[in-house]
């Protein structure tokens, strides 16, 4: 009987582990949570994008013919998220503030930085994280320009750096214009 | 008279080492309790005794009780009505083998369902559709979440190639020539 309740109580708690586990992005290594933001939303140039992992791969499908590279990227991930905010003077400090607490609290949670740029002009940090396996899981993105705007990217899932970077160059920044004040389509959800 | 601590223990080991004889036990005692005979002389030889008397009463033969008996007994407990069609020891058999064998196992079989449907249900259901002028947006803010990601990229390799390689290799490497050419050749 005794073996048959230890038996049960296994099932049991496989069951809550299972449903624990479902869908919950939050709960990924890569996932990194950058608190509040909203009151950076007051300003006027405001733009957040949270691309789940559906529409990860919606985009996955239609991209194949058109460039492999960002086929080999998306395959992996489970998340992106960006929010974007226009710099004035009147913010510049608290960001520049938001992005040092992130700095300390990804640092203490094991995630790597590497990139660290600092100047009068602006900040800018990458940080990745690695599973056991060595792979990268995540990667995080904080940066604060002079009249210019502050992002805080996060990508969670199998990340190829190289490929990344490169198409991260291919896409010229001025396409940051065309997209402001749109929210994701999962966020509207 | 309240009980010592030290004899609550005691009690509970020995009732575990007689579980654990009787092989009642769960997996979880039968381990400690065979680190515990392993360690304590006096644990080991308590579990052999109970093993012994275990297994003698394992061994005992079931004797037919006698009919007087039965007789006397169902005399003094009114033993009527339906155990009289169902004799007493196959009730009891029918019963104890629903009560230990036959509920758990209905109730593990359920619960064995429960998890491969609950599985077959947690595979990812059909993705939402989304519209064409969706999908276009989605891949603006997924190309504008990469650029930021290239301009922190392009930053660091600007402030490497700028400040670390011009400025400080640079720097130190004409101060090394000057010192050769100047100082040590003479000119």
């Amino acid at each position: 009987m005794k073996t048959i309740k230890t038996t049960f109580l296994i099932l049991a708690f496989l069951v809550i582990n299972l449903t624990a586990q479902s869908d919950d992005i939050t709960k990924e290594p890569g996932y990194a949570d950058f608190g509040d933001l909203t009151k950076f939303e007051t300003s006027t140039g405001v733009t957040e994008v949270i691309l789940d992992e559906d529409l990860l791969s919606i985009l996955a499908e239609i991209s194949t013919d058109e460039d492999p590279n960002v086929m080999e990227i998306l395959n992996g991930l489970k998340l992106v998220t960006a929010n974007v905010f226009e710099v004035n003077e009147k913010n510049k400090s608290e960001l520049e503030a938001k992005v040092n607490s992130i700095d300390s609290k990804l640092i203490s949670s094991n995630w790597k930085r590497i990139v660290r740029t600092r100047s009068d002009e602006e900040i800018a940090n990458v940080y990745i994280k690695h599973n056991g396996n060595k792979q990268i899981v995540g990667l995080v993105v904080t940066s604060v320009g002079n009249d210019d705007e502050a992002a805080f990217v996060n990508i969670v899932g199998t990340i190829d750096l190289a490929t990344i970077g490169k198409l991260g160059k291919e896409f010229n920044i001025p396409q940051l214009e065309g997209v402001n004040h749109q929210k994701g389509k999962s966020d509207e959800n | 008279m309240q009980m010592k601590e030290s004899d609550k223990l005691n009690q509970k080991l020995t009732d575990k080492i007689i579980n654990v004889a009787y092989g009642n036990a769960g997996i979880v005692d039968r381990i400690y309790i065979f680190f515990k005979a392993k360690a304590d002389g006096k644990a080991n030889s308590l579990l052999n005794e109970y093993r012994n008397t275990a297994i003698s009463v394992h061994n005992l033969k079931q004797e037919e009780v006698p009919d007087y008996i039965i007789a006397k007994a169902k005399s003094i407990t009114g033993g009527t009505g339906q155990n009289e069609f169902i004799p007493s020891h196959i009730s009891y058999g029918v019963f104890s083998f629903l009560s230990t064998k036959v509920i758990p196992a209905t109730v593990l079989g359920i619960l064995f369902i429960f998890i491969v449907s609950f599985l077959i249900l947690r595979e990812p259901s059909p993705s939402h559709k989304y519209s064409k002028a969706e999908i276009e947006l989605a891949e603006k803010q997924l190309k504008l979440s990469l650029a930021i990601v290239g301009k922190a990229f392009q930053k660091a390799e600007k402030s490497f190639s700028e400040e670390v390689l011009n400025n400080q290799i640079n720097k130190n490497l004409n101060r090394g020539y000057f010192l050769v050419t100047n100082i040590l050749i003479g000119g």
